[in-house]
């Protein structure tokens, strides 16, 4: 256990990558839309939130650049530094899940900060109540952390040519996804199901879409060098 | 049960075709200061980052403190491996690194580490990104001294290092060192700069092992010979000659034998000079040519 908080130190000794930067850029995404809220003086239904999300994604694609060689040069052990990696991911995902809900319920008491600007408590994401919105963020930030992680260590482990040779792969997948939606028409009950899903219904999807992304990275972590 | 802290059998790794490290064995023993020398690609990091579980040998057999490196908690926390291109994140500072090794380090003392802070005057709050070569240098340094880790190995550990601060490594390395004896490996090219502190060295040629003896039996095993080029050509009849350095009619050679009595006297007849060998001469003429073997005759 104390190998594995050794790791998770490592990681929030960076507090810049994990905590000061999402802050700031989705501080200034929110104090722009603000500013514009306050000029504009008609509801403003913005998409800003979403920087937090993406920025989770970049994270998890740059944590293993940043730490990994460093982690594997001072003794630590893959498996420590897998798990820890996890861990402080789900620790973070927590962390922003909650001020998320925060924020969305101060949203809602201001009167959408007294301007009508709809940030944190959007509709369709917040549908639903306060522990469906809770789960549905934070799976939401968890998921993109570990694809990023999966990036990362294809990366890692593969280097340039990995990844080229997989993004390859997932766009030929998606193309004939699409093609044979086309071809069997498949497209009107995928748009109906979806209008049909609430966001909570849409997280759970994510749930075993982070476990399978969660076990790659650990197995090519475990073989993946310096 | 050996107490071996290394034990390396036929260790292999190669890239597709390219083998850079090819069937080497050694072992290392508790307690001393090994050299590990050789020219740049010989193989000498990469053996260091098989040893230390961060790359994975093609085949041969490995044991680190009688075990496998590979996942080994109980072994990885007793090495400390200080390469020239660590890579640091990006936002840390030099107090970062230093704090956290002393939770992953167990024999990590915080008084010395800060010590050698002073000594080597780094700024603890700056980012390791914004440091110059040598303090970033200075700070693999420190770890590897304060993490007083079993097996502590240093991979060109001081580059953009200055002569004041290299000299002050090499101090600070033996005093800790006589105090707290562990398993220390230098890998270096500044083979004069670390030759006194070296207890044992192998050298490293292709990806093989060209010499593996104690310190001071190497330093005796060579001379040069130096003297008009028919005479130095007769002594070196029939001897292991590793260099042969013509300047007009005069002849300089490198000698790969212990230096007899007869021979001592022979060279003195013929009126040659003789003198001895520098490690890192040796290892500059043995890595540089092949060893030629018996005889005077010229390659």
């Amino acid at each position: 256990m104390n190998r594995i908080s050794n790791v998770m130190k490592l990681h929030n000794r960076d507090k810049h990558a994990w905590m000061t930067v999402p802050a700031g850029i989705l501080a200034s995404s929110f104090i722009v839309n603000l500013i514009i809220g306050y000029g504009s003086g008609v509801a403003i239904y913005t998409g800003g939130l979403s920087s937090i999300f993406i920025y989770m994604l970049v994270l998890g694609i740059i944590v293993m650049p940043q730490t990994f060689p460093f982690a594997i040069s001072f003794s630590v052990r893959r498996t420590d530094y897998f798990i820890g990696t996890v861990l402080n991911a789900l620790l973070s995902s927590l962390v922003w899940t909650l001020a998320l809900l925060l924020l969305s319920s101060i949203e809602e008491a201001t009167n959408y900060w007294g301007v009508q600007l709809h940030f944190f408590s959007l509709p369709f994401l917040s549908d639903g109540n306060i522990a469906q919105e809770f789960l549905t963020d934070f799976l939401l930030l968890l998921t993109l952390f570990l694809s990023g992680l999966v990036i990362g260590s294809i990366f890692r482990k593969f280097r340039a040519i990995g990844l080229f040779i997989t993004s390859l792969a997932a766009m030929v997948v998606t193309t004939l996804l699409v093609v044979l939606s086309t071809l069997n028409d498949w497209w009107e009950p995928i748009w109906n199901w979806l209008k049909d899903t609430t966001a909570f219904e849409l997280s759970l999807w994510f749930l075993p879409i982070a476990l399978c992304f969660a076990i790659i990275s650990y197995l090519l972590i475990r073989r993946s060098t310096v | 049960m050996t107490n071996h802290v290394v034990e390396v059998k036929q260790l292999t790794k190669s890239y597709g075709k390219m083998t850079a490290v090819n069937e080497v064995s050694f072992t290392l023993e508790p307690d001393k200061i090994y050299g590990l020398l050789g020219r740049n690609g010989a193989g000498k990091t990469t053996i260091m980052h098989m040893i230390t579980a961060q790359l994975f040998a093609t085949s041969g057999e490995l044991k680190v403190f009688g075990e496998e490196p590979y996942e080994n908690a109980k072994v990885l926390s007793q090495i400390c491996f200080i390469k020239e291109s660590l890579k640091y994140p990006d936002n840390y500072m030099v107090k970062d690194v230093l704090e956290l090794s002393a939770s992953l380090f167990p024999n990590w003392d915080k008084e010395y580490a800060n010590s050698l802070v002073q000594d080597f005057q780094l700024p603890l709050k700056r980012r390791m990104k914004k440091l110059s070569r040598g303090m970033h240098s200075s700070v693999g340094i420190i770890v590897g001294l304060a993490s007083r880790a079993p097996l502590t190995i240093f991979d060109e550990p001081y580059l953009g290092l200055d002569a004041v601060n290299r000299a002050l490594f090499y101090d600070r390395l033996i005093e800790d060192y006589s105090e707290y004896p562990r398993t220390i490996v230098l890998s270096t090219h500044l083979i004069d700069e670390v030759s006194r502190m070296l207890e044992h060295i192998i050298v490293i040629e292709g990806g093989k092992i060209l010499i593996n003896e104690d310190a001071e039996e190497l330093r005796g095993s060579a001379y040069t010979v130096a003297g008009t080029a028919s005479a130095v050509e007769s002594f070196i009849q029939g001897k292991k000659v590793i260099s042969r350095e013509p300047f007009g009619a005069l002849l300089t050679a490198g000698v790969f034998e212990r230096l007899t009595d007869t021979d001592r006297k022979k060279a003195a007849a013929l009126g040659l000079q003789i003198a001895s060998v520098s490690l890192q001469q040796l290892v500059v003429q043995l890595t540089n040519k092949k060893l030629e073997t018996k005889g005077g005759s010229r390659s």
